[in-house]
């Protein structure tokens, strides 16, 4: 890999925590009334040292083969069962940029007009994402940049703009009904931050290695539970207890703000949210293509994306209409298998299987290195 | 650079067709003559089990320029009914052949009798459900019809609810009424605390402009501030007058400024001061006492004398004694909102059930439900400290001619 190619891990901070943003605008935990009000900012707390702990194996794995990527890892140590990675790999991007499609066109649809067209949108988000994912990491990075630095400027701007309408009677007190619902909380949040599984596939593309890594998973965790904690006390300073009654609540608490000349800052939230999931799609897009390049060629990358546009776009439409019925079926559930799986079972599975390589490797050796010493004596 | 430059290229690209997506003249085709744009919503009891909705709609093609320009008023009133809100609503589309556009409503008023027979979630789950409905839509109830309030005009704006919004503003800016949006009903429903809507009063007054047609008995009608109406777990409760309103403001906090008529006692000379009240600030400590709580109510303002209503000039000895007036007013304004709210409906409109929650949540633990009456055996201390100051003209009391 060369440095042309690779990011820096200030802009691999901004690629995460822009596409984990795009899921913590719209998701609410309080939709399942796992945790709710005062006591979600604590499981946002609890969520940030979730994904320290979540990204050590990971870690671990880069520090022990020196930043190499686990896919390539496992075709070297498992040679065709390599492509069962990739496969697999290229699946979890595939479904995560479906579970995004699907809360794309649920927002749209719900809360912003029922009459827009699902198909045009959800068609021109992943033709826009697949053609930014063609340009490469670097300049998905640098983008991720751009608009980080803009969605944190905008969910500032909103609090300040929203202070007038907050109260602090609207924050229950903290551990109402025990630490639980605090746990629980968090633990809806982890499986949600797919960029865990996706952590192993960046290795190559960091400038400066697994330390690198190491860096930005600081800056994730901290970044990110300093975005959550603000969105959730925009959420609840304004609405309350009925933010765990709405869909959107960030959303829905947005509306009630003026200022000045800006009346609709509605438009902002939408714009931003729309931003960051146009990054964190180009960037799912981007490696399951390396997958699929890995996997059958560079040749066969055009006609999958193609394949993968029409793909995301019908199931986003499909299971769209089920999300609200099926959210945690369908995307919590699956998430929390594809995060056992890829961030915490494969680099551990890896590191396993090079242990036991090295390990015969030795034994062989070592014995290869007896028969020729009782070779020589003879 | 040239990677950079074309995502740009691409998240312009995309921007520009999802708003293109979202105008909505280039995903409908109905004209602006097909469709009302409704600036306030009067709903009513109607003759059966349903509900009469006025609707006042902007007439697009009566106006020229922009809204501030137009010389008279630039809507009208529609009456239309159905089984529930968005039944009237699509039936007013059934007769009139126009789509209804709720995003620039900017008042819901409840007719009284409609507030008696239904609950508050019923009334506005429509416009909490809607994508197009706003939660900074300011609520009253009207004693009387909503339709009336809906057709008084208005001398000032061509669009009479942007002078009933103006009205609702100023009132609670002069601790006439508790303004409340959708938003603070949404909060209220969510069981946080109780909510008080303002009450508006319609009157019909001999118009003096049409004075040779008096005879012929024209009228006019106007609004008026009248209190605010209570309402627990979204189920009309009971009024609270104007001065209790005014209480309720206070204990609140969120009094901005109002103005007392104070009578001074005949020791004094008598007479009348008016003082005008501001900087308003009220603190509220709550204490466990056994299974129940004691809250203290303690309010501290200021307020400066804008008339001296008698013989003589309030001597600087004689402020002291306004000062405990003015005090014992709005220890009084309280004490009746807190009587006839908590005492009297069981309405926790100052969220004191919350206040106790965050200090003491065990008292409040599993017991949410028995909490409005469980506030009636509490006990409450008001205190208030109000700092009276004097500004302005000072008569010498030899210059003013014995009447």
């Amino acid at each position: 890999m060369t440095k042309a190619s690779q990011i820096s891990p200030g802009q691999l901070t901004a690629l995460l925590l822009t596409s984990r943003l795009a899921v913590s605008m719209t998701f609410a935990p309080t939709l399942h009334q796992v945790s709710h009000g005062s006591d979600y900012l604590l499981s946002a707390v609890l969520h940030g040292f979730l994904i320290l702990l979540a990204a050590l194996p990971s870690l671990w794995f880069a520090k022990r083969t020196d930043s190499a990527s686990p896919l390539e890892y496992a075709y070297i140590l498992w040679g065709k069962g390599g492509a069962i990675v990739a496969a697999g790999y290229g699946l979890a991007c595939l479904i995560y940029q479906v579970m995004d499609m699907v809360w794309f066109s649920q927002f749209f649809v719900t809360t912003l007009s029922p009459d827009i067209s699902r198909t045009v949108l959800c068609v021109t988000l992943a033709a826009a994402a697949y053609a930014a994912a063609f340009y490469g990491l670097q300049a998905v990075g640098r983008a991720a940049a751009l608009v980080f630095f803009t969605v944190a400027l905008a969910i500032v701007f909103i609090l300040i703009v929203l202070l007038p309408d907050m109260e602090l009677i609207h924050f229950p007190p903290f551990l109402y009904d025990g630490t639980r619902p605090v746990i629980y909380g968090a633990l809806e949040e982890l499986p949600r931050t797919s960029e865990l599984v996706l952590l192993g596939l960046m290795l190559p593309y960091i400038h400066g290695g697994y330390k690198s890594l190491g860096k930005a998973c600081l800056g994730f965790g901290i970044g990110l539970t300093a975005c959550a904690l603000i969105i959730q006390i925009t959420a609840l300073g304004v609405l309350g207890d009925f933010s765990g009654m709405v869909l959107f609540p960030y959303y829905t608490a947005v509306t009630a703000a003026k200022a000045s000349l800006l009346q609709r800052m509605d438009v902002l939230a939408t714009s931003i949210w729309l931003a960051a999931l146009f990054i964190k799609t180009a960037f799912l897009a981007m490696l399951y293509l390396n997958c699929v390049g890995r996997l059958a060629g560079a040749k066969a990358r055009p006609p999958a994306a193609v394949i993968s546009i029409v793909l995301v776009a019908w199931l986003g439409i499909w299971l769209g209409d089920m999300a609200l019925q099926w959210e945690r079926q369908i995307i919590w559930i699956v998430s929390t298998v594809l995060l056992s799986l890829f961030a915490v079972l494969l680099p551990l599975a890896l590191i396993g299987s090079d242990f036991l390589r090295k390990r015969n490797l030795r034994c062989s050796e070592s014995s290869e290195a007896q028969h020729e010493s009782i070779q020589g004596h003879s | 650079m040239k990677n950079g430059r074309s995502i740009s290229l691409i998240s312009f690209l995309l921007f520009l067709v999802v708003g293109i997506v979202m105008l909505p003249s280039c995903r409908e085709k109905s004209q602006i003559n097909h469709r009302v744009v409704v600036t306030a919503i009067g709903i009513d009891a109607g003759e059966e089990e349903g509900c009469r909705l006025s609707i006042q709609v902007i007439e697009v093609l009566k106006t020229s320029g922009s809204l501030t320009e137009q010389e008279h008023n630039a809507t009208s009133v529609y009456k239309t009914e159905g089984l529930s809100v968005a039944s009237a609503l699509k039936s007013f589309v059934a007769a009139s052949g126009r789509n209804v556009y709720i995003l620039h409503n900017k008042i819901i008023a409840l007719g009284m009798d409609q507030v008696k027979k239904q609950s508050l979630q019923s009334m506005l789950d429509y416009f909490i459900r809607s994508h197009e409905g706003r939660p900074q839509v300011d609520m009253a109830v009207c004693r009387g019809s909503a339709m009336d309030l809906l057709e008084v005009p208005s001398e000032s704006t061509a669009v009479p609810s942007e002078q009933i919004a103006q009205m609702l503003e100023e009132g609670s800016q002069w601790g006439f009424v508790t303004r409340a949006r959708i938003l603070d009903v949404e909060r209220a429903l969510s069981g946080m605390y109780d909510i008080g809507l303002p009450i508006i009063r319609v009157e019909e007054e001999p118009d003096d402009s049409t004075s040779g047609e008096s005879d012929t008995g024209n009228s006019r009608k106007s609004a008026h501030l009248d209190g605010t109406a209570l309402f627990r777990n979204g189920i009309y409760a009971g009024d609270l007058d104007p001065e209790a309103t005014r209480g309720l403001l206070f204990a609140r906090g969120d009094l901005e400024q109002c103005l007392y008529v104070l009578e001074l006692p005949e020791d004094m000379g008598g007479g009348r001061v008016t003082v005008s009240v501001k900087n308003a600030h009220t603190t509220i400590t709550v204490t466990q006492k056994d299974s129940t709580a004691e809250f203290a109510i303690q309010v501290t303002c200021d307020a400066e004398i804008l008339e001296e209503y008698m013989p003589e000039n309030l001597g600087n000895s004689q402020i002291a004694t306004v000062n405990a007036l003015l005090s014992e007013a709005i220890r009084q304004d309280m004490n009746a909102a807190l009587e006839t709210s908590i005492g009297q409906y069981g309405c926790d409109v100052v969220g004191l059930k919350r206040l106790a929650m965050k200090r003491y949540p065990e008292l409040v633990r599993g017991r949410e439900e028995e909490w409005p009456d469980i506030l009636k055996e509490c006990a409450y201390s008001l205190s208030v400290d109000a700092r009276v100051t004097k500004i302005g003209v000072e008569f010498d009391a030899s210059s003013i001619p014995a009447l």
